[in-house]
C-alpha cells in the first residue's frame, strides 16, 4: 500500500512539473506583456489624468459614472449592441454558408476564392478608409449610382454624412472585413467532420438542409462555439473600420466603446477617463465570457 | 490534486513578482562623452523617400554638421497622427525627443506643464526675436516662457475660384451679407459654393471661430479665455446663428458631414466647388488632390474673410497657425543652436521650397505668388492674431470646440448649446 | 454528372460572390497603378494611364522597402515559433490534463482578449522600457507574442477538447506518454487549428503599427506598416505609393494563407479514423 502511495505522488509531482513545462512561458510572457499593463492601465481609471507626469488626482468611481452620464456613450453602447446583433444573424451564417460553399470539396477555384475571401481581413486600414471612402462618395460613388439609377434624377446621397445612414454604411464593411475571419474557423471545423456520417445521412435520404443541420453543425461544434464567442467579443472591440471611416462621426452617431474611447479618452488628454471606460469593456465581455463558458461551452475533456 | 495547484499558483506568483519586480529596474544611462547627438523629429512629406523635405532637412543638417565639429543631428520623419501619439507616450516615459515639431498651444502648455520642455526664454528674447516678429513667437509659448519657434505661421482665409465667380458675375465679398449673397447666386448656377470637409470636423470650426473672431473680436476671446466672460457670451452665440444663415442657403457639397478635408481639397482643386475656408496649404493640396494634379492654377484667388457688420472684431483679424519646432527637455545646448540655425532668413527659400510654407522669419528672399503676398500681409497687419481654436486651447476644449460646431451644422446643437458646449469643456480645465 | 453542374454552380455563386468581395481590393490594388489625382476622379476604372511610377518608386528608388521587409519576416517568423509552441503547448495542458485550476487557467488567459489592448499601451511600453527592451525588435517580438496568447490557446483548447479521449487512453495502453500522444496524434490532428492560429498571427504580426511605431526608434529597425509613413504628408497623402505599398504588403500575407489553406485540407485525411 505504500507503494502505491509513493507511486501516485510521484506520479503527481511529474504530473505537476509537466504542467508547469507546458504552461510556463505562455503564462511568462502573457503575465508580464499584457496582465501587467492591463492591471496599470486598470490603476489609471480611478484618476483624472493628462497622460502626463504623476497621478495625483483620484476620483474613485467617478470617471465610471461619468461615462454612464454621457448620452454618447450610451450611443457607442448601443451601436456595439447592434454591430453583435447584426453580426450573428448576417455575418456569422454568410460566413458559415461560404465555408459550406468553397471548404469542402475542391473544385476548379475553390482554393482562389478562399483567398479572395479571406484577403478584406487581411487588408490594411488605413486602405479599407480610404477606398470603402470612395465607394461612398456622395458625388461618384456607388450609392449615388443606384440612386440616381433609379430615381433618373441627379440627386446624389451621402451615407457617410448621414446622422441615420452611417452607422448601416459602416456597419457593411465591418461585415465585409471580417466575414473571412470566421470563415476560416468554419473551413478548418469543417474538417473535422466525419464523412461516413454525411454519407450515411444521404444515403438515408436526408435533404441536404437536414444533413447540415443533423451532421455537420454538430461535427463542427467546437468552431462554431469558437465563432461566435470571438465575434460577440470582437464587435465589443471594434475599433479599426469603423475609426478609419469616420472617427465615430457623423456626429457621434457612429461611435463605439473604442472609438469613444480614443476621442473621450486619448484625444482629449483624459487617459483616466479612457481607463475607465476600457474598465467598462473588459467587465462587458467578463460578464459575456462567465455565461457563455457557463451555458455554452462544453465542459471539460470528452 | 491540492499540491499540484498550490504549486501551480506559488510559480505563478513568483513569475508575477519577478516580472514586475524587473519591471521597475532602473534603466542604466551611460555617462556623457565629446561627441554630442540628439535627435530632431519632423513630420514627413509623402512621396516616398528621398523626399524634398528630407533632401531639405539633411542639406541644413549637414551644414550645421560642418559648422559644429562633433555634433550629430539624428533626423526621424513621421506622418501626424503616429508622431502625435509617439510624443505623447516618449513624454510620459521621461524620454522627450530633443527637437520636436509642434503647432504651439494647448497641447504644448500641457508638454511643459509635465516639465517634458525645455524653457529657451532667453533665446527666443534675445535672438530669435531680432528676426522674428514676438506674435508668431507668442504662439510657442504660455505665461512669459518660450518653448519653442515656428518657422511658419500663416492665415486661414477664403480661397475662391475666379472663373467661376466671374462667370456667376459676382465680386469678391467684403461682409458677410455680401458673402451669403454670392454663395445664393453660386449655388443657383449649380456649383457647390463652398466645399467643406465636415467628417475631419476642423475645416468646420474655422467658420465658426472665424465669425466668433468677427463678431467678438480679441475683446471677447481674452474675456472668455480669462474667465471675466464666458464662451457662452453673446457674441459666440451669435457666431453660430450667423452660421446658420449660411447653412440655410445649402451651401455645402452633399454629404459634407462625411467629408474629409481631401475630398474637400479635390472639390475646389477639380473647379467643382467655388470656396474653401483654409490655412494657407490649400493649394498645394488642392493641387495633389486635384484630377489634374494641377489644381485650377491660376484662377485660385485668395480674400480675408468677411467682416460682420456691427461687429466688434475688424478684418484685419487673424485666425491661423503653423508649424514650428520645441525643444525637448533633455535636449543639449547644440539643439537650441540648431533651432536657431535653421531658422536663419537664408534657409527659407529652402524650406518654401520644400513645404510651401508662409515664413516668419523676415527678408526672405523668394518670389512670392499673390496669394501667398497678400497671406503674409494679412499676419503681418494682424493686430489680433488668434491661433486656431482647436490649437489653442487644451486638447479637450479643441476637441469639444470641434464637436460642438459639427452637432450645430447637423441641428443637434443650437447656437446657444453650441456655446455652452465650449464653454463646459473650458471650465472643466479650469 | 450531377456533380458537375454541382461544381460548376459552385464556380458560378463562387465567382459572384469573389467578385463583390474583392471589389474594395481590386480598387486599392488598381490605385497603385494610377496617378494621385486620378485615384479622386476614377477610382474604379482601370488606370488611365497605366503608371509605374508609384511601384518603381517603393521598390527601387525608396531605399528602405526592403529592409523593412526583411524586419517584418524576422519578427512574424519568430512571433509565429513562440506563440505556436507555447500556445500548443500550454493549450495541451489546459485541455487533456486534469488538474486544479485548469479553468482558472484558461479564463486568465481569455481575459487577454477581453480588454482593449490599446488602452494599456503606455504601461506596456514602461513595462518594455524596465526590461531594457525598448528600441528592440526583441521587444516587439515578445509583446506581439503575448497579444497573441488569448486567441491562439483558445482555438487550440477548442480543438483539442473535440479529440476523443479514447484515443488518449488508447495511446497510454499502448505505453506511450503524455508527451508521445502529444507528438504522435495530437499534433498530425491539429494542422487545421495550427494553420489557422498561424494565419491569424501572421496577419497580426504583420499589420501591427502602433506597437513597433511607439517601441522602435531607429527606422532601420522598422516594420513594414511604419513604412507607409513616408508616402503619407504633413497635409497631402500619397494615396497611389499607400496603395501600391499595401498592395505589396499583402502579397506575403496572402501567399502564406494560401499555402496554409492547402495545409487545412490535407489535415483531413490525418489518423483521428485510422486509429
Amino acid at each position: 500500500m505504500i507503494g502505491s502511495a509513493n507511486l501516485r505522488r510521484s506520479y503527481q509531482i511529474r504530473k505537476a512539473l509537466l504542467v508547469v513545462a507546458l504552461v510556463a512561458p505562455a503564462l511568462v510572457l502573457f503575465t508580464a506583456f499584457v496582465v501587467v499593463p492591463v492591471i496599470q492601465a486598470a490603476y489609471y481609471s480611478f484618476f483624472d489624468w493628462n497622460g502626463l507626469g504623476p497621478l495625483v488626482d483620484f476620483q474613485g468611481f467617478h470617471n465610471f459614472a461619468r461615462a454612464f452620464g454621457h448620452d454618447v456613450f450610451r450611443t457607442a453602447i448601443w451601436n456595439n449592441v447592434k454591430i453583435v446583433a447584426l453580426s450573428l444573424l448576417l455575418q456569422l451564417p454568410t460566413a458559415f454558408l461560404f465555408s459550406l460553399l468553397i471548404g469542402r470539396k475542391k473544385f476548379f477555384g475553390s482554393l482562389l476564392f478562399r483567398s479572395f475571401y479571406f484577403l478584406p481581413y487581411v487588408l490594411a486600414e488605413i486602405v479599407v478608409g480610404i477606398v470603402w471612402r470612395f465607394i461612398y462618395n456622395p458625388q461618384r460613388g456607388l450609392p449615388t449610382f443606384f440612386v440616381q439609377l433609379f430615381t433618373g434624377t441627379q440627386d446624389q446621397i451621402g451615407v457617410l454624412g448621414d446622422v441615420n445612414l452611417a452607422f448601416w454604411a459602416i456597419f457593411a464593411v465591418i461585415y465585409w472585413k471580417y466575414i473571412g475571419l470566421h470563415m476560416i474557423i468554419y473551413i478548418a471545423g469543417l474538417q473535422g467532420v466525419p464523412q461516413e456520417l454525411e454519407d450515411a445521412a444521404a444515403i438515408d435520404g436526408a435533404s441536404k438542409a437536414r444533413i447540415v443541420f443533423s451532421v455537420i453543425i454538430p461535427s463542427m461544434w467546437s468552431a462554431i462555439v469558437m465563432s461566435v464567442f470571438l465575434c460577440v467579443i470582437g464587435s465589443f472591440n471594434v475599433f479599426d473600420v469603423v475609426w478609419a471611416m469616420g472617427q465615430g462621426g457623423p456626429v457621434h452617431s457612429t461611435e463605439t466603446l473604442v472609438t469613444y474611447l480614443y476621442n473621450f479618452g486619448f484625444r482629449r488628454f483624459a487617459f483616466g477617463y479612457g481607463s475607465a471606460v476600457a474598465i467598462v469593456i473588459f467587465l462587458i465581455c467578463v460578464v459575456f465570457n462567465y455565461f457563455y463558458q457557463r451555458f455554452v461551452v462544453s465542459s471539460d475533456i470528452t | 490534486m491540492k499540491r499540484l495547484s498550490i504549486r501551480l499558483l506559488l510559480l505563478a506568483a513568483a513569475m508575477l513578482i519577478a516580472t514586475t519586480a524587473f519591471a521597475t529596474a532602473p534603466v542604466e544611462e551611460t555617462g556623457g562623452s565629446d561627441e554630442v547627438s540628439f535627435s530632431w523629429w519632423a513630420l514627413s512629406g509623402g512621396g516616398g523617400s528621398p523626399n524634398p523635405r528630407e533632401t531639405m532637412r539633411q542639406a541644413i543638417i549637414a551644414d550645421f554638421e560642418a559648422d559644429n565639429p562633433g555634433v550629430t543631428v539624428e533626423l526621424q520623419m513621421w506622418e501626424n497622427e503616429a508622431f502625435k501619439q509617439k510624443v505623447q507616450i516618449d513624454v510620459q516615459a521621461g524620454n522627450p525627443p530633443d527637437l520636436f515639431h509642434s503647432w504651439g498651444g494647448g497641447v504644448m502648455v500641457e508638454y511643459a506643464q509635465a516639465g517634458g520642455l525645455r524653457d529657451i526664454t532667453d533665446t527666443v528674447e534675445n535672438v530669435l526675436s531680432q528676426t522674428i516678429g514676438m506674435g508668431p513667437l507668442g504662439v510657442y509659448g504660455n505665461a512669459g516662457h518660450y518653448y519653442g519657434a515656428p518657422y511658419d505661421m500663416g492665415a486661414v482665409g477664403m480661397w475662391y475660384n475666379k472663373d467661376i465667380f466671374d462667370e456667376v458675375g459676382v465680386s469678391v465679398p467684403q461682409t458677410w451679407p455680401q458673402l451669403l449673397d454670392v454663395v445664393e447666386q453660386i449655388g443657383n448656377a449649380g456649383y457647390v459654393p463652398i466645399a467643406l470637409g465636415g467628417g475631419d470636423r476642423w475645416p468646420a470650426h474655422f467658420w465658426w471661430t472665424y465669425l466668433a473672431t468677427r463678431i467678438g473680436g480679441q475683446p471677447a476671446f481674452n474675456a472668455a479665455y480669462s474667465g471675466a466672460g464666458s464662451f457662452a457670451d453673446q457674441p459666440f452665440v451669435e457666431a453660430g446663428e450667423a452660421l446658420l444663415d449660411l447653412l440655410a442657403l445649402n451651401p455645402f457639397q452633399e454629404g459634407y458631414l462625411g467629408a474629409t478635408y481631401d475630398d474637400e481639397a479635390a472639390l475646389v482643386g477639380d473647379g467643382v466647388a467655388a470656396m474653401e475656408l483654409m490655412g494657407q496649404w490649400a493649394p498645394a493640396v488642392q493641387q495633389a488632390d486635384s484630377a489634374s494634379g494641377n489644381g485650377i492654377g491660376d484662377s485660385l484667388g485668395w480674400f480675408a474673410f468677411p467682416s460682420v457688420p456691427g461687429g466688434a472684431g475688424s478684418r484685419g483679424d487673424v485666425m491661423g497657425g503653423g508649424n514650428g519646432y520645441v525643444v525637448g527637455a533633455n535636449a543639449p545646448d547644440a539643439a537650441v543652436d540648431f533651432l536657431v540655425y535653421f531658422l536663419q532668413p537664408k534657409y527659407a527659400p529652402a524650406i518654401i521650397e520644400a513645404e510651401g510654407i508662409v515664413p516668419v522669419v523676415s527678408n526672405v528672399d523668394w518670389d512670392f505668388d499673390a496669394n501667398a503676398l497678400a497671406i503674409m500681409d494679412a499676419v503681418a497687419n494682424a493686430d489680433y492674431y488668434q491661433l486656431y481654436y482647436d490649437q489653442f486651447l487644451p486638447p479637450a476644449v479643441g476637441e469639444a470646440v470641434k464637436d460642438a460646431v459639427v452637432a450645430l451644422l447637423a441641428g443637434q446643437a443650437t447656437p446657444e448649446e453650441c456655446a455652452q458646449m465650449l464653454q463646459d469643456a473650458w471650465e472643466m480645465e479650469q | 454528372m450531377a456533380k458537375g453542374a454541382g461544381n460548376a454552380l459552385r464556380f458560378v455563386v463562387g465567382l459572384i460572390v469573389a467578385a463583390i468581395m474583392m471589389f474594395p481590393i481590386y480598387t486599392a490594388l488598381m490605385g497603385g497603378f494610377k496617378a494621385q489625382g486620378q485615384i479622386f476622379s476614377n477610382p474604379f476604372g482601370l488606370p488611365v494611364p497605366f503608371s509605374l511610377e508609384a511601384y518603381t518608386n517603393i521598390l527601387v528608388e525608396t531605399t528602405n522597402f526592403w529592409q523593412l521587409f526583411l524586419n517584418s519576416v524576422m519578427v512574424v517568423a519568430l512571433v509565429l515559433a513562440i506563440v505556436i509552441c507555447f500556445s500548443m503547448s500550454a493549450a495541451f495542458a489546459i485541455a487533456r490534463i486534469k488538474f486544479r485550476g485548469n479553468k482558472l487557467l484558461f479564463n486568465f488567459f481569455i481575459m487577454g482578449l477581453l480588454f482593449p489592448l490599446t488602452v494599456a499601451i503606455l504601461p506596456l511600453y514602461l513595462q518594455l522600457r524596465g526590461l531594457g527592451l525598448t528600441g528592440t525588435r526583441l521587444g516587439v517580438v515578445l509583446a506581439e507574442a503575448a497579444f497573441g496568447f488569448p486567441l491562439s490557446i483558445f482555438i487550440f483548447v477548442g480543438f483539442f477538447r473535440d479529440i476523443p479521449r479514447d484515443l488518449q487512453d488508447a495511446c497510454e495502453i499502448d505505453g506511450g506518454t503524455l508527451f508521445t500522444f502529444f507528438v504522435k496524434v495530437i499534433v498530425p490532428l491539429s494542422l487545421p487549428a495550427i494553420s489557422t492560429v498561424a494565419i491569424l498571427n501572421f496577419i497580426a504580426s504583420w499589420n501591427q503599427f502602433l506597437l513597433p511605431l511607439l517601441v522602435l526608434d531607429s527606422d532601420t529597425k522598422y516594420t513594414i506598416p511604419l513604412g507607409v509613413m513616408q508616402f503619407q504628408g504633413q497635409y497631402t497623402t500619397g494615396w497611389n505609393f499607400i496603395m501600391a505599398f499595401i498592395t505589396l504588403s499583402m502579397l506575403p500575407i496572402g501567399i502564406f494563407y494560401y499555402s496554409a489553406q492547402r495545409y487545412v485540407v490535407k489535415g483531413l485525411t490525418a489518423g483521428a479514423i485510422k486509429g
